[in-house]
């Protein structure tokens, strides 16, 4: 069997150093094509067949990690991207960069970055290991950003998307490919060592896509979702699966080692005509607290004609032209991972001109194992926080509860923010599983501009749309199990000495630690009168978000660059950065975890906050 | 109001009066708004609004696009260039056809996954910007005043364009200022840059106020004067890019070029420059604008040569014979497409195919009269003559002229070879003229050049395409007709990488120098090595500018990356040499690197840093630092345009 996929060919750069030699004058465009005859083409490339369904501006509707499989797809079909390597010249430059980096390798894990000393002022320490930027390339792989973090007893395992894991699994050869990697830190996060990349596994048709969500059960066991695309071709380059789907990864031991991934759920990229059909995004995970065993995984599948003819105009009158039929759907697991239910539906859109759509699920499991999944339902005007709830363990929900409104940062038309980067209206969620008094209360926070727009010529001309809305942070909170939410509140208000116009905070993470205290953190450009350089902030309540106080995390204000690395959509920010808490309820306060860019060149760094 | 055109009346010397007039606002929040305003009155307003009259019928039933018969005009002539010749084309023409693409071509507007691209419908109902900060951009731009140093500014470096005219109007562009060029004459410095703030106020600004305006005059260029040496600069907003009539309109897209010829005259080159009659047919030209008064007013912009619709006139550049300051030299490269056109197919110079050629054109009596082009260089695409299938092409580009001490006039540029023997190869040609122009020597090949980065694209995804800096030494000790040009070249520092060609080379500024009037050159040499004690594996330079003082000091300036060991983040140097470019000694012009952010503005050339930057010599100085260089500055993803006069530390 692993011969077998031995003699397939190992994902895009080895195949980008063998198809001009095994396929003379053969284009490397991938086109879907019926039968899926392919001759070890771009495996990605799979996913141009949406873009040819639904215009290239599908894309913008997908998270940042799904944005970014796209345009991997698409940088990898370009013939001249990698063709230096098909030369002897190139070839002899990867044998040189690998002795290079496996010299290098035999150096790590190590600790990322100076240790911040107990009992200090804390500081933002960094998580994933810097110097492996740039070892292959000048040209990309030196990204990371949009993290998740898991915090249990002394160990917290960090997740983000990284260009670099992809160059490197790529060049190692090591089987399936993997955009996505993995910090550890075995003293509640004082100092971290950063892995190469997440396993991937042997399979050269794996792809672990990004859009990292990490949970963990005790200091020695975590669980890291992923989004997975399963690409394979036979020994004569027919396609035998193409399969998308959300992947589970498993360590037991305080994330250093990493188990062959697992397919939460999979369905198919494309039909026996290359036509496609489902493109499962934006995944959640969250684990029990009273059992680890189960787990549950929530995602957006935007599912094509052919998937479900409801929103085929010819079936159905009156839908316009048609779209993808967007589904929240939640998987689950009583094994631990192991085995997974067949997919529940939570909510559907027929996104009729790419218009209206669903999409940022999270999962969260209360203290009795009752099940909440928010989301936003977005359209041109905005977007609304829905959440249903299960007390059954997922089997049934109560009916759809809408939490609160947002409107759109930046103008409505474009979710590109002033920087021209890309954010979202997601929200985030967090549930009490520890205290006494508020246990079981819920928090939800989101992005909503409703209160701080100007009027933007630019706007106007092209979107049709007079303002510009600044984000601010906002949150929610219900007392009855998501049933009734609170008027939204602004965790952090525009500091009344600010210089500018306004300044937008985004992408926000929330979270509740083992006393019952609330942090909100988020993007935040305060201190730049002309609302681009960016910092990170922690919100902190000790009083269930009636009162909150302000924690910079950044040492530095940072520019947002978004174009230099070749392997990420030209307007990647990532979708979010969340917040732990000890799942173990030992420590108190809150891990964040964020990106900061030093001269256009994005890593990960962490912080642990008390209030 | 009609702020551009208020502003065009501030710029040009014209009588102007105050009214009352009004603007119209749509605010989400607030409803319509009628604002009373003060502006100027000028009287072309009346005779646009005759000529509107006769429009407005049909605008009433569809709302027209800006500029439609030239952003037309461009995408045909776009579908006939192949990728790599679009690349040749500056920001101002890349910028323009981007805007084309979106108005009329959604689907290619560009890369389709930068969610920055949606099926753009211009708005039906237009609303103008908000009362206040258009008040106060009024206010700025009508009233431009010199700005003290700021003490929070980068180092000593001055900034020239004016950050207060940023983010008034909105959040989406018109914050970009970069491609600089300067000149100095007496105590007056004037600079020229590339400004997105030009553009929208000039170009987006009059159509929100107006819906049915059609056509417009438009500029996407900005100006600044100084009257103490480059101390401090006061911003004109935007260069003066002349009335709009019912006969014809004008736009400037880009590629300033400054010279002066004495305190007071200062000239502005602009390429290109597209001129619509009245029947609305666009030609391509080159435009330049004069200003009598050191930079303080500028005169509607002319055209000193003007060819079809079927060409693109593109990267002028301009000098001034130091010795005859009423002798202009003007070079440009022209996209040639008459031979691709029927209609013009038969008396094209290259028949059914593309031409491109470097041309040049004078005047004796201080621009008010050109000559007719005189061809540098011309390359006629090959094809089969019996199957008519493309053979290959060589691609002058990028042209720049000098005059030497005793009138000689000398022009150099790059030539991309895609036929004979040396196709693939990239090479840095000159040639001569004796006569003023007339007539040329044999082309001289001064030196191959090997692109830097990944065939010319550096990290951090900024384009970077060989270009030649030229500069004449024209004092009495430099001897006769010494001659340098700088470029960057990627030979010196080559490592292997995994993506793209497969090579990436770090970039160095070369220069070679030619002691006979450009018949023989030396050997390229780096004009500042790579530090033995780099910490990192290169770093880049890029773009460089080069100038000879009165004393023969020569002056290097470029980008680069020495300061940041991941070769990310950007410094000015400028390299000094006060013998003849035999040693060199490097100074910092900026106080801390920036980091290389160039697609924060929606309206912005994403592919690089701007084209190019210069300095100029102090022509009346013998002093050390008798140069002023300009060159941007990119603070936190803002791009301004900053200079200083370049000194000798202690």
């Amino acid at each position: 069997m692993k011969s077998n996929h031995r003699n397939q060919f190992i994902f895009v750069l080895w195949f980008a150093v063998l198809a001009p030699v095994l396929l003379p004058g053969g284009t490397l465009r991938a086109q879907a094509k019926p039968q899926g005859k392919s001759n070890g083409q771009n495996r990605l490339g799979q996913l141009l067949s949406f873009e040819s369904k639904f215009g290239p501006s599908f894309t913008n509707k997908l998270s940042s990690g799904g944005a970014s499989m796209f345009h991997l797809a698409k940088v990898l079909s370009d013939p001249s991207v990698m063709a230096g390597t098909a030369t002897p010249q190139g070839r002899m430059a990867i044998e040189k960069a690998m002795t290079r980096f496996q010299s290098k390798r035999r150096a790590i894990p190590q600790v990322a970055g100076e240790e911040a000393a107990e009992g200090h002022k804390p500081a933002a320490v960094p998580v994933n290991d810097a110097d492996l930027d740039y070892q292959f390339t000048r040209l990309g792989g030196f990204t990371q950003s949009e993290t998740s973090s898991a915090w249990c007893g002394d160990t917290v395992v960090a997740g983000f998307n990284d260009s670099g894991a992809f160059v490197r699994t790529v060049v190692e050869n090591v089987g399936g490919a993997s955009f996505t990697s993995v910090g550890v830190s075995q003293n509640r996060g004082r100092s971290f060592t950063g892995l190469p990349f997440l396993n991937p596994g042997p399979d050269p048709g794996t792809f672990l896509g990004g859009d990292p969500v990490v949970v963990c059960s005790d200091s020695r066991h975590f669980v890291y979702a992923s989004l997975l695309s399963q690409i394979n071709f036979d020994s004569q380059g027919n396609l035998v699966q193409a399969l998308t789907g959300i992947s589970i990864s498993r360590s037991s031991s305080s994330g250093l080692v990493w188990d062959n991934p697992i397919p939460a759920v999979t369905k198919d990229l494309v039909d026996s005509f290359g036509s496609p059909i489902h493109f499962l995004d934006k995944e959640w995970l969250a684990i029990d607290p009273r059992n680890p065993n189960n787990l549950y995984v929530t995602y957006t599948d935007f599912g094509a004609f052919g998937s479900d003819l409801v929103c085929d105009d010819h079936i159905t009158p009156g839908m316009g032209d048609g779209g993808p039929d967007v589904h929240i759907e939640m998987v689950s697991s009583k094994d631990g991972g192991n085995s997974w239910s067949a997919p529940v539906l939570l909510d559907r859109q027929c996104n009729i001109g790419l218009e209206q759509n669903l999409s940022g699920s999270q999962v969260v499991v209360g203290p009795k194992g009752e099940v909440y999944v928010a989301y936003a339902f977005i359209d041109q005007k905005g977007a609304e926080m829905r959440i249903r709830s299960s007390q059954d363990g997922g089997a049934t929900f109560a009916p759809t509860v809408v939490a609160g409104q947002a409107t759109t940062a930046s103008s409505l038309a474009i979710f590109n923010l002033e920087g021209n980067f890309r954010t979202n209206p997601f929200p985030t969620l967090a549930v009490d599983s520890f205290g006494d008094a508020h246990r079981g209360t819920l928090y939800m926070a989101w992005t909503d501009a409703t209160l701080n727009q100007v009027p933007d010529i630019l706007a106007n001309l092209f979107f049709s749309d007079p303002v510009y809305s600044f984000g601010d942070i906002v949150l929610s909170v219900s007392r009855d199990g998501g049933n009734t939410w609170s008027a939204p509140k602004l965790v952090s208000l525009t500091p009344a000495g600010f210089k500018g116009a306004g300044r937008d905070q985004f992408m926000p993470g929330v979270a509740v630690d083992g006393r019952g205290h609330l942090a909100v953190c988020y993007s935040d450009r305060r201190n730049d009168p002309n609302n681009l350089a960016i910092d990170h902030f922690c919100s902190l309540s000790t009083d269930q978000g009636r009162s909150f106080k302000d924690v910079r995390e950044t040492p530095f204000s940072w520019s947002p660059g978004h174009l230099e690395d070749v392997f990420l959509n030209p307007v990647y920010m990532g979708d979010y950065d969340a917040v732990s808490v000890d799942a173990t309820g030992v420590n108190a306060g809150f891990f964040s975890t964020f990106q900061i860019q030093t001269n256009t060149n994005p890593d990960v760094f962490g912080m642990r906050l008390k209030p | 109001m009609k702020l551009g055109a208020a502003n065009a009346c501030k710029n040009t010397v014209r009588e102007s009066s105050w009214v009352l007039s009004s603007i119209k606002l749509n605010s989400k929040l607030g409803g319509t708004i009628i604002l009373g305003t003060k502006g100027r009155f000028y009287p072309f307003l009346m005779f646009l609004f005759l000529a509107f009259l006769q429009v407005q019928g049909a605008a009433a039933q569809q709302r027209k696009v800006p500029q439609e018969k030239l952003l037309r005009r461009l995408l045909e002539l776009e579908q006939k260039l192949s990728p790599e010749q679009i690349e040749h084309l500056s920001g101002g023409v890349a910028n323009y056809l981007a805007f084309a693409h979106s108005v009329f071509d959604p689907q290619t507007a560009g890369p389709d996954d930068d969610g920055r691209k949606p099926p753009f419908t211009l708005s039906q109902t237009l609303s103008g910007g908000t009362s206040k900060a258009l008040a106060k951009l009024t206010i700025l731009l009508n009233n431009p005043q010199a700005r003290s140093r700021g003490e929070e500014e980068n180092g000593d470096a001055e900034q020239i364009s004016d950050p207060r005219l940023n983010f008034q109007l909105s959040r989406f562009t018109g914050f970009t200022q970069n491609t600089s060029s300067s000149a100095w004459c007496g105590h007056n410095v004037v600079t020229g840059f590339q400004s997105t703030l030009a553009s929208l106020v000039t170009s987006v600004l009059p159509f929100e106020q107006d819906p049915n305006l059609l056509v417009n005059s438009a500029s996407s260029l900005g100006v600044a004067f100084s009257t103490n040496d480059g101390e401090s600069f006061t911003d004109l907003g935007f260069l003066n890019p002349g009335p709009t009539t019912t006969n014809i309109n004008t736009v400037m897209l880009g590629n300033p070029v400054v010279a002066c010829s004495s305190p007071n005259k200062f000239y502005y080159l602009t390429s290109p420059f597209f001129v619509s009659d009245s029947s609305a047919t666009s030609v391509a030209a080159v435009g330049l604008s004069v200003s009598t008064d050191g930079g303080r007013q500028w005169a509607d912009p002319v055209s000193i040569l003007q060819k079809g619709g079927l060409h693109i006139l593109d990267r002028a550049w301009l000098t001034v014979d130091p010795h005859q300051p009423k002798r202009l030299y003007v070079t440009y490269f022209d996209f040639d497409l008459d031979g691709l056109f029927a209609e013009t197919a038969a008396t094209a110079r290259c028949p059914n195919v593309l031409r491109q050629a470097i041309e040049l054109v004078s005047s004796s009596d201080g621009g008010q009269t050109w000559s007719s082009p005189s061809i540098v260089r011309e390359d006629c695409d090959v094809i089969d003559p019996n199957t008519g299938k493309f053979i290959g092409r060589n691609q002058p580009f990028a042209p720049q002229v000098a005059v030497g001490a005793g009138g000689k006039v000398f022009l150099s540029y790059t030539v991309f070879l895609g036929l004979g023997a040396q196709a693939g190869t990239v090479t840095l040609n000159f040639r001569r003229s004796s006569d003023q122009g007339k007539s040329f020597d044999p082309e001289v090949s001064v030196s191959n050049i090997v692109l830097s980065g990944d065939v010319g694209r550096l990290q951090g995804d900024i384009v970077d395409l060989p270009a030649p800096a030229m500069a004449a030494d024209s004092s009495k000790r430099g001897g006769k007709d010494t001659l340098y040009i700088a470029w960057t070249d990627g030979r010196d520092n080559p490592q292997v990488d995994v993506l793209g060609s497969g090579s990436y080379n770090f970039g160095d500024i070369l220069i070679a120098k030619s002691t006979d009037g450009g018949s023989t050159w030396s050997t390229p040499k780096p004009v500042s090595p790579t530090p033995d004690d780099f910490a990192g594996i290169g770093r880049d330079q890029f773009q460089p500018a080069v100038a000879v003082n009165r004393d023969g000091a020569l002056a290097v300036c470029y980008y680069d990356k020495r300061n940041d060991p991941q070769n990310n983040a950007v410094d000015r140097f400028c390299s000094l040499s006060r013998d003849h470019g035999r040693s060199f000694q490097d100074f910092r012009q900026t106080a801390a690197s920036w980091a290389p952010i160039h697609d924060s503005d929606i309206f912005v050339d994403r592919r690089g840093l701007g084209l190019y930057d210069t300095v100029a010599p102090h022509l009346a100085s013998e002093e050390d630092d008798s140069f002023f260089g300009s060159f941007q500055i990119i603070n936190n993803a803002v791009p301004g345009v900053h200079g200083r006069k370049i000194r000798r530390e202690e």
